[in-house]
């Protein structure tokens, strides 16, 4: 097994409660003690999820008849082991958060050992406006996705208030369109980077192989990948043993 | 509102930044083309010429009597196309068209947005596509054929309830997915700022005329009570709007579906409380969680969980009374006015229909009623339970 140190961030996705409580036990462990993953974002599941594409909407779909909730959540992410200390963030809808109490979400989040979130539909302003010290006091915070067509107010707004990357999206579209255009995609993460932003850049939303990783390697920080992560495992019975080679087949170049 | 488009504690836009730039734009193109007279004659001569407007204030005498009341009937079942839903297709498809926009969608519960946004996408030559629940397309047949004779594609909703809230994800995702060329035409004074005030502002040509209308046949006056039905609320904001600072009472109709005591029903203001659902804070039929819940209705154009935020506003500040109306009372209402007026309603307006039913609601004096759309679509429903 390849280990040694990769300078490319790899944030990796799961849903939380998908397929089953226990299987996503596992496969969080699994993610969470391979050398290759830097970072993993732990979905809670929503009913609308208006920002995902059709297999995170799936995968909502079956974590929530498997009875996820979010004290669900919170007890799946207390009971692994973290050995490596790698940042684990919530990707979750407002609502979620909101009926749960942001202060109690906060505060629980962070005992479990939540490292940051992004709730990507809760606006900057709002959250600036409302509960950054709220985040902030907690020694917590929001991760904003800004895309191609974002100003660069909006940009650097999302900067400003980012607490560990800020989430750039690929390309407009729901997550895990398989037609992003590396050209347009490298044309944007040029843009960005000659921004000089103070935070991490990740780039998700449609990284499903090889190449895009390394267009994103080249102009920004790291990949956070979900769908293709899904529709892997999903065809390969939520088999832990599987990640390490989609690993190999995002981070090195198998067509030489 | 305010600037954010916050109806007192309801409102807002809770989108991902994916659908920020395009929301900023029609927010600044409203702000335009509200004051912009050429818009605004284009909009008057496609509402009278093309829909039929105004429509008119019917003094319904048989049903009045049968009430011991005065009730007059809004009819905008006469519009082109069969209901209110059009005012707002027509004021979208020219924004769209402002903005440059050349393809149309929409989401549809009954089928009624649906063939207006169809109409509307036909009459200006863009392509279109209707997102709609497979139930409701079950249940909504003759619109499904209706679109499709207009030429837009009808996209069946299979994920969650199958039926409006989907369709409406569904819609939203696909503007996500098409962020250039595509306009967003929502049905209701639902969504993120701006699209409340935006269809509120296309339908308070229903509430000017009523104004109008009844001043002329009293040579003077206000009506003491105005009715509408409530799914997300475009034809009771559009028929409320000019009353909001008078001294007539508002009075709302939601879908109870099976009863307030049932998890069959869609009344959010009875069965929900404060959340987010497609992009608004508003009153919300939900889990402790925070997940959605299925709306049940008879009525596919009322069976939605939430309600419009600036209803939810007027509702739980008490400005506007609201009623729950079960499927069986909005059946027997919707009969009654078919034989003592010769209307057949939609089952929305038959819910409107209802209140009727309520003493308090009586005795408020010369009631004007939004008769929002006609039931031919309905008659499968009407019929079968007629016959269960």
């Amino acid at each position: 097994m390849n280990s040694a140190p990769n300078k490319t961030i790899l944030n990796l996705y799961l849903t939380a409660g998908y397929p089953d409580q226990a299987t996503s036990r596992t496969l969080l462990q699994a993610l969470l003690d391979h050398p290759e993953v830097d970072m993993i974002e732990l979905g809670m599941p929503y009913s609308d999820p208006l920002a995902d594409g059709p297999v995170i909407q799936h995968a909502s779909q079956v974590a929530l008849e498997s009875g996820m909730t979010m004290s669900g959540y919170f007890e799946l992410l207390g009971s692994v082991h973290n050995r490596r200390q790698i940042p684990v963030i919530f990707m979750g809808y407002f609502n979620n958060v909101l009926q749960y109490g942001v202060e109690q979400f906060v505060k629980h989040g962070v005992s479990c050992g939540m490292d940051s979130c992004i709730i990507p539909d809760l606006p900057p302003e709002v959250f600036q406006h409302d509960y950054q010290s709220l985040f902030a006091d907690a020694g917590t915070g929001l991760n904003f996705l800004v895309t191609p067509q974002s100003t660069d107010r909006a940009i650097r707004l999302a900067d400003a208030l980012s607490h560990r990357f800020i989430y750039l999206v690929s390309a407009g579209s729901t997550t895990g369109n398989t037609t992003t255009d590396r050209k347009h995609l490298s044309e944007y993460l040029r843009r960005i980077d000659a921004m000089q932003l103070k935070s991490s850049r990740l780039v998700g939303f449609g990284i499903s192989g090889h190449e895009e990783y390394r267009v994103a390697s080249e102009y920004a920080d790291g990949v956070i990948i979900g769908s293709a992560l899904l529709r892997h495992l999903a065809a390969r019975q939520f088999d832990p043993s599987s990640i390490h080679a989609f690993i190999q087949t995002i981070r090195y170049d198998h067509t030489t | 509102m305010s600037a954010e488009g916050y109806y007192g504690l309801y409102g807002g836009a809770f989108v991902p930044e994916l659908l920020r730039p395009n929301l900023d734009a029609l927010a600044h193109a409203c702000i335009v083309h509200r004051e912009d007279l050429s818009f605004q004659a284009e909009f008057s001569r496609l509402l009278r010429d093309y829909c039929g407007r105004p429509t008119p204030l019917w003094y319904a005498q048989r049903l009045s009597a049968h009430y011991r009341t005065d009730i007059w009937l809004k009819r905008e079942d006469l519009n082109h196309t069969g209901s209110h839903k059009i005012n707002n297709a027509i004021g979208q498809i020219l924004l769209a068209e402002r903005l440059g926009k050349t393809r149309i969608i929409a989401e549809t519960g009954a089928g009624q947005h649906g063939v207006a946004t169809a109409t509307v996408a036909a009459l200006k030559g863009l392509s279109c596509t209707v997102y709609m629940g497979a139930r409701d397309i079950a249940r909504q047949a003759p619109n499904v054929a209706r679109m499709r004779m207009l030429g837009a594609t009808v996209e069946p909703v299979s994920s969650g309830s199958q039926t409006l809230k989907d369709a409406t994800n569904a819609a939203i995702r696909d503007w996500i997915n098409h962020p250039h060329d595509t306009h967003y035409i929502i049905g209701s004074v639902v969504g993120p700022h701006p699209y409340p005030a935006m269809v509120a502002w296309f339908q308070e040509v229903i509430s000017r005329e009523i104004r109008q209308q009844f001043a002329e046949q009293f040579g003077g006056g206000l009506p003491d009570a105005v009715l509408a039905c409530v799914g997300g609320g475009s034809n009771a904001i559009g028929a409320f709007s000019s009353f909001m600072n008078d001294d007539v009472r508002l009075i709302t109709a939601e879908a109870a579906g099976h009863g307030l005591d049932s998890p069959r029903t869609a009344a959010a203001t009875f069965t929900g409380r404060p959340g987010i659902l497609h992009g608004a804070k508003t009153m919300l039929m939900q889990t402790p969680d925070g997940q959605v819940l299925e709306a049940h209705s008879i009525s596919a154009g009322l069976d939605y969980p939430g309600i419009g935020p600036q209803l939810a506003h007027l509702i739980t500040s008490g400005r506007v009374r609201s009623y729950p109306v079960t499927d069986d009372q909005a059946l027997d209402a919707g009969a009654l006015l078919a034989r003592t007026e010769g209307l057949i309603p939609a089952l929305e307006s038959a819910h409107a229909l209802a209140l009727l039913e309520l003493p308090e609601v009586r005795s408020a004096g010369k009631l004007v009623l939004n008769l929002s759309g006609r039931g031919d679509k309905d008659l499968d429903t009407y019929q079968n339970k007629r016959d269960s």
